[in-house]
């Protein structure tokens, strides 16, 4: 029997997030993604070694083909881990989730989908929003924590009212509306990409990666003949979990200037957000808004 | 002997006035030094991302708060050249 490899991968990274994953895999799956019936994508979670690693069983449940993957190597970088599910994916477009406890809105799919063909070398990005009141640094010091996140989320009945994820989060940068971007955690490229650029790059072994998400957006609105796409009105929702740059609001900027330093030994330059205002794509429009 | 190169102010200035006209895509007398970077659009996070050129370029470890407490080319610059003293002996 000849299977039908689908139109679209994803691939997401864990480490520790049971409380998170189940939640992202959700949004990934048929009945939310809408424009997505069974078979049109699929979903490769790579874990980085959690200590109880997520099982196939777990997600039995869900309407979305999802292939767990453990990867055997693990370390404080998912670089490793994200590369090794990029290698995975069948689809010919594949979408990045560095971070899985990321939520997608219900037609982020479809959007990155039909973005692709509006070029031939297409660098799809969606914006990054943190659920709560503030970027989660922020919040995390008035008190905001797990517990009043799943309150937040429970009291929208995300499941069935994906949309009304933007009424309670917050976004992070101007990405959308074509300010300076830095990195996009649900980035999107036709496979002939992601190939020219080798992926990842694992110089970048900082906890969490350091720069090196920001680091592929920049080599690929770099490549010879792309083109940024922004994704207006969909949008992914960062879970609070401690990760390597969303927890204590002291160690962030410590973080974040580990990232840059890392970055300018790496590539001996600085560590630059794109400007690039590319293209911006409003799927629910079905047509590029900007430039007019 | 301490042979750590002194660093001066005027060179923490020129230095950051090329790294914000640069990172910025302006020209250089657009970033003046006495004002605040967001008058010419540096927000935060990219005040941070400085910071950690600034450690790799000077040698020394700096509290991205000063970014906050005097935001403009010279008063970081006179942070920069305080903390590159007090920690390299430079």
């Amino acid at each position: 029997m000849v299977v039908e490899a689908p139109e679209i991968s994803v691939v997401v990274i864990s480490y520790n997030m049971a409380r998170e994953i189940p939640r992202t895999l959700f949004s990934l799956s048929s009945p939310y993604q809408t424009l997505c019936p069974r078979g049109r994508h699929e979903v490769l979670l790579v874990d980085n070694g959690s200590s109880a690693p997520p099982r196939p069983e777990d997600f039995a449940a869900l309407d979305v083909d999802v292939a767990v993957h453990h990867w055997p190597k693990p370390t404080h970088s998912p670089v490793a881990a994200l590369n090794f599910g990029l290698a995975q994916a069948r689809g010919e477009l594949i979408g990045a989730w560095i971070d899985g406890a990321r939520l997608a809105s219900p037609g982020l799919i479809d959007a990155c989908a039909k973005a692709s063909r509006l070029h031939a070398r297409p660098v799809i990005v969606t914006e990054n929003r943190h659920l709560g009141p503030r970027v989660h640094p922020l919040s995390l010091r008035s008190g905001y924590d797990r517990r009043s996140e799943d309150a937040l989320l429970a009291s929208i009945a995300w499941e069935t009212n994906g949309y009304g994820l933007f009424g309670v989060s917050t976004h992070v940068d101007s990405a959308a509306s074509g300010g300076p971007i830095l990195e996009s955690n649900a980035i999107f490229m036709p496979r002939p990409l992601w190939e020219e650029l080798g992926g990842y790059d694992e110089a970048f072994d900082s906890p969490g990666g350091g720069a090196v998400n920001p680091d592929l957006l920049i080599r690929a609105c770099a490549l010879p003949g792309a083109q940024l796409i922004r994704i207006v009105g969909e949008a992914t929702f960062h879970q609070m979990h401690g990760g390597a740059t969303s927890g204590d609001p002291d160690v962030f900027d410590r973080v974040l200037i580990a990232c840059s330093r890392e970055y300018f030994r790496i590539r001996r330059k600085p560590l630059r957000p794109v400007r690039d205002p590319g293209w911006l794509f409003d799927a629910r429009l079905g047509r590029v808004v900007s430039p007019p | 002997m301490n042979d750590v190169p002194t660093v001066t102010l005027d060179a923490v200035r020129e230095w950051m006035i090329g790294y914000v006209s640069s990172t910025l895509e302006i020209p250089r007398e657009v970033a003046a030094p006495d004002a605040t970077f967001d008058t010419y659009g540096l927000d935060s996070a990219e005040g941070v991302i400085m910071a950690g050129v600034i450690e790799e370029e000077f040698g020394i470890e700096i509290d991205p708060a000063v970014f906050f407490e005097d935001p403009t080319i010279n008063g970081v610059a006179a942070v920069v050249v305080r903390l590159r003293r007090e920690q390299t002996g430079g």
